[in-house]
């Protein structure tokens, strides 16, 4: 008998388990997300998942965190990514496991206030089994709009290139026709039907709206789903007051040792090798970068008849 | 909390424990979901069958006597099998009937 050792097949299924327990403990609402569940609602084909996701009440995130914090469970250092949006989840880890957790305050493409989303997700959600107990989750139809935007945040992965034909595949059976009814409900409920508006098409849902006034919020969603890392850093650059840029640019070139070691250094090599290798890929991608958010913004200029 | 030589009941399965079974790998991850501080067990070889022996109505003694049958000639298999109900008593992941009663 032994306490370690856990396969990453065996720790997730674990420890989905303990999370939905702990959140329920603690009186907090929260849903396990994608992972073997999309998999149990007919969502995705088989698939070995890596870590948990948990979607949390915005309202309970923060109180939440402390409570996992308070349990053993840590944030590694931070991440080094200059995000385009705010940081929509945290990642956090613990001795006992050999995997993390994503705790989600919301999911990026659900354009509506994060506690409306997570209302409209909360007052239709399920319980699946994993690991022999039942665990709070989103019910199919609300499940198929996060997943399907989850691989559309960046669209020409692999993974999306992979897993969104098959989304679209899977979903009318999945969800039926009242299930289809209900994603197009929750599209224009959660602010996502213009982006998903082609996904609702191939899976014969009916058409839906997003309420006026996401506009602001979907330029920023366009912008992330076709930026590199590079012009995540353009724009945080670009941010700054003028007098800033020299310091910001220093800083995004060179980070901090613990940062390129914690996030860049690949086996046996030293933090000067790795610092190096993504100064000179971080400036090899400038120009097209650069070049990227010109093109986005006269675009968006010209869409508002600007110029 | 009940153990081997003070349970004179039948050991049960924790009603609150997630598990997942590995069928090639021969193993058992379990969880005591009402201990969360505690790590996940993994369950191998013997602590497996002894695990699997546990069906809410054999004692420590009858457990002895099952496995002895089926794995006769198997030294210390008492001892063996007595430490380890020790030992998943202690995680909460079984429990004696004489527990329930003393509740």
């Amino acid at each position: 008998m032994t306490s370690t050792a856990l396969s990453i097949r065996e720790a997730v299924a674990l420890c989905a388990a303990w999370a939905d327990r702990f959140a329920k403990q603690h009186g907090c609402r929260a849903l396990v997300v994608k992972g073997s569940i999309l998999e149990s609602q007919g969502l995705r084909g088989p698939h070995e998942s890596i870590d948990v996701d948990l979607l949390v009440d915005p309202a309970q995130f923060t109180s939440f965190a402390e409570a996992l914090a308070d349990a053993g469970w840590h944030a590694p250092k931070d991440s080094t990514d200059a995000g385009i949006m705010e940081k929509h989840s945290a990642t956090v880890s613990h001795t006992h496991w050999p995997i993390t957790i994503d705790v989600h305050r919301y999911f990026p493409g659900f354009l509506a206030e994060p506690q409306t989303v997570f209302e409209t997700f909360w007052e239709r959600h399920t319980t699946t089994e994993i690991a022999g107990v039942h665990v709070n989750t989103p019910n199919p139809a609300s499940h198929a709009a996060l997943a399907a935007l989850h691989y559309l945040r960046h669209p020409d992965s692999g993974l999306a290139l992979i897993n969104l034909p098959k989304l679209i595949e899977l979903t009318p059976a999945a969800l039926g026709e009242t299930g289809l009814a209900e994603l197009s409900e929750i599209a224009a409920a959660t602010g996502s039907a213009t982006i998903l508006a082609e996904f609702l098409a191939d899976v014969g849902a009916p058409p839906a709206a997003d309420a006026p006034g996401l506009e602001s919020a979907l330029r920023q969603w366009e912008l992330n789903t076709h930026a590199g890392s590079t012009t995540g850093w353009l724009v945080k650059v670009f941010r700054e007051p003028i007098r800033r840029w020299p310091r910001e640019i220093w800083y995004s070139l060179v980070l901090t040792d613990e940062q390129i070691a914690a996030h860049y250094t690949m086996p046996g090599e030293s933090v000067r090798s790795a610092r190096w290798r993504r100064i000179r890929k971080g400036l090899a991608n400038s120009p097209r970068a650069l070049a990227y958010l010109i093109r986005f913004r006269f675009t968006h200029r010209r869409k508002r008849g600007d110029v | 909390m009940s153990t081997p030589e003070n349970s004179t009941g039948a050991w049960r399965h924790g009603a609150d424990v997630a598990r997942v079974d590995t069928s090639e790998a021969q193993r058992r991850a379990v969880l005591n979901l009402e201990r969360l501080d505690q790590p996940a067990v993994l369950l191998e070889g013997a602590a497996l069958i002894i695990h699997d022996a546990v069906d809410g109505t054999r004692d420590t003694q009858a457990i002895i006597d099952l496995l002895t049958l089926q794995f006769p000639g198997v030294p210390m298999l008492a001892q063996e099998v007595t430490e380890t109900l020790e030992q998943l008593a202690a995680t909460g992941i079984i429990w004696a009937e004489r527990e329930a009663q003393n509740a």
